[in-house]
């Protein structure tokens, strides 16, 4: 192939150099006009406007990652379903079925994570 | 329509298996679980029936995306009988260490629909997907029993070093695809062998292919994870896993290097050459110095994989239809006898780690003469010795590695096999003329599964040894209908 293969990649690097160059600029800008006045409650989370009373890190329960994960079962369906309405009327009789087909298969991963007691809040 | 559906019967009933399994596994008792191994094994067996059925058909389906033909039907059985004995050999140890669950039997056929996928797309993104499903469901099998750390770390270890084995693999399709244009094997190959692409991305694109299936096949330098892997695993797992991939793998392999890259062997045989060597060396020096077993039998596929990555060297070659058919036969011999193999480690162990050390293994002669006897049979065949599989699975590879004009590399893989005929004739040794050091005390409890299984790896073991020819003549000719040689 042609060298144009690869000079056709230099405006993609010269736009990296570009950006770096800005952010750069940019936050030389701010040092360069900026006020220092720190102070301890700066540091502070901010909860809209409530005192913070405990350390953000905390632990949460662990069991909310089922309910993540039963998620995208639902995003993938969905991520399916749109192009599929898209052209419905073109698909027909058979992208019904097979769509149908499809969802059946994700069903059976939701009955199981059903059956299996995921859906329970222990 | 219909034609496209007809291709994929044996992955439509693995597939439908494995839900219906998912679905009733939590509605039986738990002893009633102990059918759906049989379940699994019943829906291996029609799809083996179907296979049969399909054996004369020859098509692509599915927009090109897969093809039927004898190639993917030898792979397919192949697997299916993979998934029969892996399945066979799990039920007792499951059981044992209370995880008999119908997930474990719903991963295995999925994972070998994954397989099935890889071997029979000719179209990368098919691939790609089957490679996924494949590693997907390993790595929640080599981590299936939960409570036990070795086995999570072994899956972390696992799903780590795949993902990023993946990511490898994936680059180097982008790539192909990249200078190509093509998403097609065939299309890619003539693209390639037109010269018409830039010489270095294609450099780096087989670079990255190769890494990424060093990493899956388990080649040096990317095999770290295989011994920590199969230690750790749950053992029926790791017999598994020690060979269904890896099959898969090469499977996948030779059609790439090959169909794609067959016009620039020039730029991959001495990379795959290096590999091979450098394979062959770590596997067969690493696997004198293992006390525990399942470590030796991984640096032992370590070593397997150095002799299959040279008939892939000579693949490259005007020979190389011979070398696909050494290739094909010895993947048939070696899952036999490592299923084999691992297999008599389920049979001893108990809930423990027992029997997973060399030093378990003393004294085995006298108290289980049949177990002794048929794990004779397996370390043999791996030596590479006859009567048994492995003997002609190594001669037809170094031969076809002779034919190819690399005599010299067929004198080095001879040599690493003749260091590792030590160790697995020392796990004889062990087991005839060591006295055990206290009373043993192995679970005695009969498992007509585990049997079968370790009856029909070894009555494979010696059938493939004593009459090899029907499986050789069978790989080449899917060679000679498929790939064109």
């Amino acid at each position: 192939m042609t060298p144009d293969y690869y000079v056709s990649y230099l405006s993609i690097a010269l736009l990296g150099l570009a950006d770096i160059l800005f952010v750069l600029a940019l936050i030389g800008a701010s040092r360069l006009v900026q006020r220092r006045n720190p102070y301890p409650q700066k540091l502070t989370t901010y909860e809209c406007g409530i005192e913070p009373f405990s350390d953000s890190w905390s632990p949460f329960a662990i069991r909310y990652y089922i309910f993540a994960l039963l998620f995208v079962l639902f995003d993938v369906e969905a991520v399916f379903l749109y192009p599929w309405a898209v052209i419905f009327r073109d698909m027909g009789f058979t992208g019904f079925i097979e769509m149908m087909i499809f969802i059946t298969v994700l069903l059976f991963g939701l009955f199981y994570a059903w059956i299996k007691g995921a859906l329970e809040w222990v | 329509m219909q034609h496209d559906l007809l291709a994929i019967i044996p992955e439509l009933m693995l597939i439908a298996t494995a839900l219906v399994i998912l679905l009733i596994d939590p509605l039986l008792p738990p002893d009633g679980r102990r059918g759906l191994g049989y379940l699994g094994v019943f829906a291996c067996a029609m799809a083996g029936l179907s296979t049969w059925f399909l054996r004369n058909e020859e098509f692509t389906a599915f927009n090109d995306a897969i093809s039927l033909d004898r190639y993917t039907i030898y792979f397919k059985a192949l697997f299916l009988v993979i998934a029969v004995i892996a399945m066979l050999l799990s039920e007792k140890h499951l059981e044992l260490h209370r995880r008999l669950l119908g997930d474990y039997y719903s991963l295995i056929l999925l994972a070998t629909v994954g397989m099935m996928v890889m071997t029979e797309s000719i179209d990368i993104m098919t691939f790609f997907v089957g490679l996924e499903l494949m590693a997907l469901a390993s790595y929640i099998l080599a981590g299936f029993f939960r409570y036990d750390e070795l086995s999570v770390e072994a899956s972390l270890k696992y799903f780590l070093t795949g993902a990023f084995a993946s990511t490898f693999v994936l680059f180097g399709l982008a790539l192909l695809y990249g200078i190509t244009g093509y998403t097609n094997y065939q299309q890619i190959g003539e693209t390639i062998a037109a010269g018409n692409v830039p010489g270095s991305t294609l450099v780096i694109a087989i670079i990255l292919v190769i890494a990424g299936f060093g990493f899956k096949v388990g080649a040096v330098p990317f095999h770290n994870w295989a011994p920590d892997v199969y230690q750790g695993s749950p053992t029926p797992v790791a017999a598994f896993l020690s060979v269904g991939p890896k099959a898969a793998g090469f499977a996948v392999l030779i059609k790439f290097m090959t169909v794609i890259l067959g016009s620039e062997s020039g730029t991959w045989v001495g990379l795959i050459i290096a590999i091979a060597i450098v394979t062959m060396l770590v596997g067969a020096t690493m696997a004198l110095v293992q006390r525990d077993l399942k470590r030796m039998l991984a640096y032992s596929s370590i070593a397997h994989v150095g002799y299959l990555l040279l008939a892939i060297s000579a693949s490259g070659e005007e020979v190389a239809a011979f070398a696909s058919a050494s290739i094909m036969f010895y993947l048939a011999a070696y899952a036999l006898m490592n299923l084999g193999a691992f297999g008599v480690l389920v049979y001893l162990s108990n809930n423990s780690s027992f029997g997973n050390r060399l030093d378990d293994l003393a004294g085995l002669g006298k108290q289980f003469p049949w177990a002794a006897g048929i794990l004779t049979v397996f370390m043999l065949s791996l030596a590479g010795i006859p009567p048994t599989a492995g003997f002609f699975a190594k001669f037809y590879l170094f031969a076809a590695v002779v034919d190819a004009g690399l005599a010299w590399l067929a004198m080095v893989g001879a040599l690493f096999s003749l260091v590792s005929a030590f160790y697995y004739l020392r796990v004889i040794v062990y087991m005839y003329m060591r006295q055990p050091e206290q009373e043993l005390e192995r679970s005695g409890e009969r498992s007509f599964d585990l049997n079968l299984g370790l009856g029909l790896a070894a009555v494979g073991v010696l059938l493939l040894g004593l009459y090899p020819s029907p499986v050789l003549d069978a790989a080449q000719d899917a060679l000679l209908m498929v790939l064109g040689f």
